[in-house]
């Protein structure tokens, strides 16, 4: 009983933070399950890409609404993305922990630095259509953030959104939406894969989705309200403390 | 026809609907767990596979839609990404 509400407290956390920040969520549910909750980083993995999932219906449904989905993008990157996920997701059942911790610090270290500098934050006034000029390039970027993201249990909107506001030129908005619809179909062929794999851990799960999904929604509500910058710093904080402990163990076999 | 006609209406419907089953189900395994009912917690497979299932749903609709608007290319394409999420159980199966 205390273990599962545990996990509720994890999902709510990571659904809460994800949701007020823009992020998905996986970025800070491994971390949170992991080192709050003592799961192992390989159980934590497959709990994670499921969550995104549930959690996508409802995010991507917020940007549907508004039209600022490119659909015909999110459709050409997915497939790459899922390629990227399936061979992940296979390619976890052979990488040892240690490296998928180690991996997961740096994407967490990262993400931590970029949001607060928070220059992704600010819309461009024009727009240059890029798509022609730097598809061939996304998918490959698709593909790799599948890869990544079925490895350490990430949706991968840290890589896409960038990716797809810079490189292909979308608005911000339209970039965020992309991304949280083209996330749930590929963390659905992660899911897939470590369902059929029986890597997905049923005692954990209900707790972390019920969390998230409930979570997810009231953090993304008090994100439209405002994003303080005391909470920004806190975050970074947490990113940055949560990474060390995710590198601690590994780094201590190593040296 | 272009862009412009495709309708979303029905992809928003469905995951407005499957997000509120998918939280009604794990929220009534929850509360099977609170009651101390054996194995509730197997009943989340069922809640995976569902997550799943409505997944290939909402390729199939967005498949219909570009059909629809008469955007072949992206329809192929649409089928192209059931085919692949498939292929994950051909993979673990067969291969």
């Amino acid at each position: 009983m205390t273990d599962f509400l545990m996990y509720v407290l994890c999902g709510l956390s990571a659904g809460l933070l994800g949701g007020y920040l823009g992020l998905g969520g996986g970025i800070v549910m491994v971390p949170f399950l992991t080192i709050v909750a003592g799961v192992d980083i390989k159980t934590a993995v497959p709990v994670s890409v499921t969550a995104i999932v549930v959690n996508s219906f409802s995010a991507s449904n917020e940007y549907l609404k508004k039209g600022m989905v490119d659909l015909e993008l999110a459709v050409i990157l997915a497939i790459f993305m899922v390629l990227g996920n399936i061979t992940g997701s296979n390619l976890s059942l052979v990488v040892p922990a240690e490296a998928t911790r180690l991996l997961l610090t740096v994407i967490l270290v990262y993400t931590a630095f970029s949001l607060l500098k928070g220059k992704k934050t600010t819309e461009r006034v024009s727009f240059k259509d890029n798509r022609s000029k730097y598809i061939l390039a996304c998918t490959l970027i698709a593909f790799l953030t599948g890869v990544l993201a079925a490895l350490v249990g990430i949706g991968g909107g840290v890589i896409l959104v960038p990716m797809l506001y810079l490189v292909i030129g979308t608005p911000l908005s339209t970039a965020r939406g992309t991304s949280s619809l083209l996330i749930g179909f590929s963390a659905a062929a992660s899911t897939a894969v470590y369902f059929l794999y029986g890597m997905i851990d049923f005692s954990i799960i209900t707790g972390v989705i019920l969390g998230i999904t409930v979570g997810g929604k009231v953090g993304g509500y008090l994100g439209t309200i405002a994003r303080p910058l005391v909470v920004k710093v806190m975050f970074f904080v947490i990113m940055l403390y949560l990474a060390f402990r995710l590198a601690y163990e590994p780094m201590k076999g190593i040296l | 026809m272009s862009r412009q006609n495709f309708e979303t209406a029905t992809l928003i419907k469905l995951q407005q609907v499957s997000w509120y089953l998918a939280l009604a189900w794990f929220g009534l395994i929850a509360v099977m767990i609170f009651a101390g009912v054996e194995g509730a917690v197997l009943f989340a497979k069922y809640g995976v596979v569902y997550v799943l299932v409505v997944t290939v749903a909402k390729l199939f609709i967005m498949a219909h839609e570009f059909r629809k608007v008469k955007m072949t290319r992206f329809f192929i394409l649409c089928c192209v990404l059931v085919v692949v999420l498939l292929s994950t159980i051909l993979l673990r199966y067969w291969v």
